[in-house]
């Protein structure tokens, strides 16, 4: 499995227009430059506070997310890209793959996934998505 | 249907509370250009739309703004967590604090509660997708005011994710209303709406 986003090196078709592929609107998630992260080694600049275990799968699983969001959005006004096609399978199976993980260790992102372990009610836990940092 | 996914688009942790700073952010929220009126207008445009790019495109930035009204409500949220009433009264954020505490109220930074009069569902795909491509530069431009006035890393970076978000999604839209244009009747000399009429045959 491929574990680098790479995004400029994609070379999708009528993808280098402005605000899409190329520059990717946001792709640079903060100081960590998606386009040349490897996620397999994640790191750290000096704008990024320390994280948890928790907070550095979660990052991860965000990042696939987004990727797929984005390409998602662009693939539904060019459905018949295959590059961005076979990009969006890529990311979503390694997104599926890091939200496995992150269930089974840490509780579910969402109720339904078949790796929320049902022998107690997790869903609820803390924390919620916008209390991370101080108070938990 | 929607299904909660429990974490935000892109992640918000703020250890520096700033409450002047959250009344400004907050019009991101209820605002005439927030993500609230963007993810409402896009969401009831859909229905009506005339193809299926139009659609799938309308419910999926959409969506994305409900995600991205959640990631400036954890901005305001973090901001005002476990301020002091002293640090209230100097900030200026008493004038919301009576009313709401510390609690998420969609409102602009003047203080007017949201409305839906900040956007239009007009039942014509070219006049509501053009409507969509000012929102989105509306939008972007409230960003960058908004990164004119915050110096705190921890709430630039989520901000400037959202800013963005806004140019990718004026690409999306201005694909989307080119396939409208597209599509139009040739014959149709004085741009029939092809949300309501039926088109005349050639």
């Amino acid at each position: 499995m491929n574990n680098n986003i790479d995004m400029s090196g994609m070379g999708m078709s009528g993808m280098d227009d402005c605000g899409n592929m190329g520059n990717m609107g946001g792709m640079g998630m903060g100081h960590m430059d998606m386009g040349h992260m490897d996620m397999g080694h994640m790191e750290m600049t000096s704008g990024m506070k320390p994280m948890n275990e928790r907070e550095a799968l979660l990052w991860k699983v965000q990042a696939y997310e987004f990727a797929c969001i984005e390409v998602g959005l662009f693939l539904n006004t060019n459905p018949n890209d295959k590059t961005a096609l076979a990009y969006f399978k890529q990311y979503r199976d390694m997104k599926h793959q890091l939200e496995s993980e992150f269930t089974k260790r840490f509780g579910p992102l969402t109720a339904g996934h078949m790796d929320n372990d049902l022998s107690t009610w997790r869903w609820i836990e803390n924390p919620w998505p916008w209390e991370i940092g101080r108070e938990v | 249907m929607w299904i909660y996914e429990k974490k935000l688009e892109y992640p918000v942790k703020i250890t520096r509370p700033n409450a002047a700073l959250a009344k400004i952010i907050i019009t991101q929220l209820g605002g005439p250009d927030g993500e609230l009126a963007a993810s409402l207008r896009y969401l009831n445009q859909r229905y009506t739309m005339p193809n299926e790019v139009a659609k799938g495109t309308l419910t999926d930035i959409g969506t994305e703004e409900l995600a991205h009204m959640e990631i400036i409500s954890a901005i305001v949220y973090q901001l005002t967590r476990g301020i002091s009433i002293e640090e209230i009264k100097k900030s200026g954020f008493d004038t919301y604090f009576v009313d709401h505490t510390t609690a998420l109220y969609p409102i602009a930074a003047s203080g007017m509660p949201f409305t839906a009069t900040y956007f239009q569902s007009k039942g014509d795909p070219i006049t509501d997708l053009t409507e969509d491509l000012a929102a989105e530069q509306k939008a972007r431009t409230t960003y960058d005011n908004i990164l004119r006035l915050a110096d705190d890393p921890d709430v630039k970076e989520p901000i400037k994710f959202l800013r963005a978000r806004e140019v990718v999604h004026f690409q999306r839209f201005g694909e989307a209303l080119r396939t409208v244009q597209d599509n139009l009747n040739a014959k149709n000399y004085y741009a029939f709406n092809p949300e309501f009429d039926k088109a005349p045959k050639l």
